[in-house]
């Protein structure tokens, strides 16, 4: 029972990381409709850069921080402004997209192994300290992990009540609407996906900070993000979050009960399930019969 | 109030990819003005509009809104220079909340304020739904919530493509008396697309008639709406 909670523990501060991960790609996937592959080579790329400059340059690890994730999210605006946007502006189809965001991914994948090599990059750091709660024990980086994680998720969620920032809901639903309200979906746009890799950045460092990270590790966190999202319900962000845990949870228990190497097939068969049962999601809208 | 011109629309064609829709349209727009315009389906009246808002690019010719060339402008400016369009169909954010869609309207400020507190008076149904969400309102009631959302900021002109399409008669004329006050308050000039002619006459003072994507009539007898031979004339299977 004690190996379970610790667990479940382990599962609850992965959970946080993971929701933060989902948050980033839910606003992406729910506001301009594409499945963004290359979100996980931004993730990789964003705990690299953190590795870089803690490594190399000598910086301290907030500013590192700092450094990493206004990186990622400029990358990110890039990625809109130079890959996203033209195929928008096309009317390209949307499998179309997701076939060239994952040719996007491979490609940065591919640079950053040429860059950094294929084995695990990890941050060289001596015995972390750790807290004893009762049966549970836990290290002073994963108290960090999920108190960054719960912080900038929260702060996010009150970012997403502002009016302005009710846009970025809107935009999924209806892009054309969003225009002729007198708001720039380009401008829009590049703020989505800004955002989005500049959140992905936080978990990034904390994972780099905590066991380190190949540069292959992307898909892995890309389908954890995705399933969370399509899990919890696309058309609500809290959703997203339940996700998250949902996945973080279900992996300990399957750790707990079977092994720890079939934690990858954990998403997939929620997805399967979710798909299965219940299609909105587990907070998913309920629509009127005419909303189609 | 002065007369002046604030839309001048100068041998405008446009379409849909290998389909030529408008051919050649001229047309001013004074701020006085309050236009009907009418034809069969498949005419290019909502092109029309849709070509002004740049939604659809225009092939050739030209577009001024105050002497401002529009033809080229990104449909979010030419909005926020005092252009407001209401979409036939999927005018408002069905996912988000009544509140949140107004929110979004009025430029991301809270919805306090004299105009707003006027836009909202006069569709004291969407005043009273502030929070439900927008999917879930009646067709009345959304394409109440969409005018009062195109109204939220300052407009010179509205152009509105069928707006009381499928509504209820009842429906129908509470949204026109609606836009009567917003007219009467704010004063701009609008150009209104519609098959159900009777409804829209008393708030129209001037009548266009479009057939294959050319105008072929531009009268201020208003009356000439409710003619069936005059129309029958001009377009037949006319819903009145």
């Amino acid at each position: 029972m004690n190996l379970l909670l610790q667990l479940l523990a382990n599962g609850i501060v992965n959970g946080a990381m993971f929701a933060l991960l989902a948050i980033g790609f839910g606003l992406v996937y729910r506001s301009l409709r594409v499945f963004h592959v290359a979100y996980g080579a931004c993730f990789v790329l964003s705990a690299f850069v953190y590795y870089l400059l803690v490594t190399c340059g000598g910086w301290p690890w907030w500013l590192a921080g700092l450094g990493s994730i206004a990186t990622s999210a400029a990358i990110g605006t890039l990625m809109e402004a130079g890959f996203y946007w033209p195929f928008y502006r096309r009317r390209i189809s949307s499998e179309a997209v997701l076939v060239a965001s994952l040719g996007l991914a491979i490609m940065l994948e591919n640079v950053m192994a040429l860059l950094f090599g294929n084995e695990v990059a990890a941050i060289p750091r001596g015995l972390s300290q750790s807290v004893t709660l009762g049966p549970v024990r836990l290290t002073m980086i994963q108290i960090a992990q999920f108190a960054i994680c719960t912080s900038v998720a929260s702060a996010v969620f009150l970012l997403l009540r502002l009016p302005s920032f009710k846009i970025v809901l809107g935009m999924g639903e209806n892009t054309e609407l969003v225009q002729t309200l007198g708001h720039s979906l380009p401008r829009y746009r590049m703020l989505v996906l800004g955002l989005a890799s500049g959140i992905a950045a936080v978990p990034a460092c904390l994972v780099m900070t905590d066991v380190g990270m190949d540069v292959h590790a992307g898909m892995s966190y890309l389908l954890i993000a995705a399933v969370a999202v399509l899990a919890g319900g696309v058309a609500r962000a809290p959703g997203w979050l339940l996700g998250a845990y949902l996945v973080a949870v279900l992996q300990s228990v399957v750790i707990w009960k079977f092994s720890a190497k079939w934690t990858g097939l954990v998403a997939f068969a929620l997805l399967l399930a979710i798909l299965l049962f219940r299609r909105e999601g587990l907070v998913g809208l309920h629509k009127r019969k005419e909303e189609g | 109030m002065t007369l002046q011109n604030v839309l001048q629309v100068q041998s405008l064609t446009s379409g849909y990819r290998n389909r030529v829709v408008l051919q050649g349209i001229s047309l001013d727009v004074c701020n006085d003005n309050h236009i009907a315009i009418i034809g069969a389906n498949g005419c290019g009246k909502s092109t029309l509009l849709r070509t002004i808002m740049n939604l659809v690019p225009s092939t050739t010719g030209e577009i001024s809104f105050r002497e401002t060339q529009i033809e080229r402008m990104p449909t979010d400016q030419i909005v926020r220079i005092g252009i407001g369009y209401l979409k036939q169909t999927e005018n408002v954010f069905r996912q988000l909340s009544v509140r949140d869609n107004l929110s979004i309207a009025s430029g991301a400020k809270a919805l306090a304020g004299e105009r707003a507190e006027f836009v909202l008076d006069c569709f004291p149904v969407v005043r009273n739904r502030l929070k439900v969400r927008a999917g879930l309102l009646s067709g009345g009631q959304r394409q109440s919530l969409a005018l009062a959302m195109v109204l939220m900021r300052p407009v010179s002109l509205l152009l509105l493509d069928e707006p009381i399409a499928g509504l209820s008669p009842s429906a129908a004329s509470e949204l026109m008396h609606s836009l009567e006050s917003l007219k009467s308050r704010f004063s701009f000039a609008s150009v209104i697309v519609e098959h159900r002619l009777r409804r829209i006459e008393p708030l129209v003072n001037r009548l266009i008639v479009m057939r294959n994507g050319e105008i072929i009539d531009d009268t201020t007898d208003t009356q000439l709406m409710l003619d069936a031979s005059w129309l029958d004339e001009r377009y037949r299977h006319v819903p009145t």
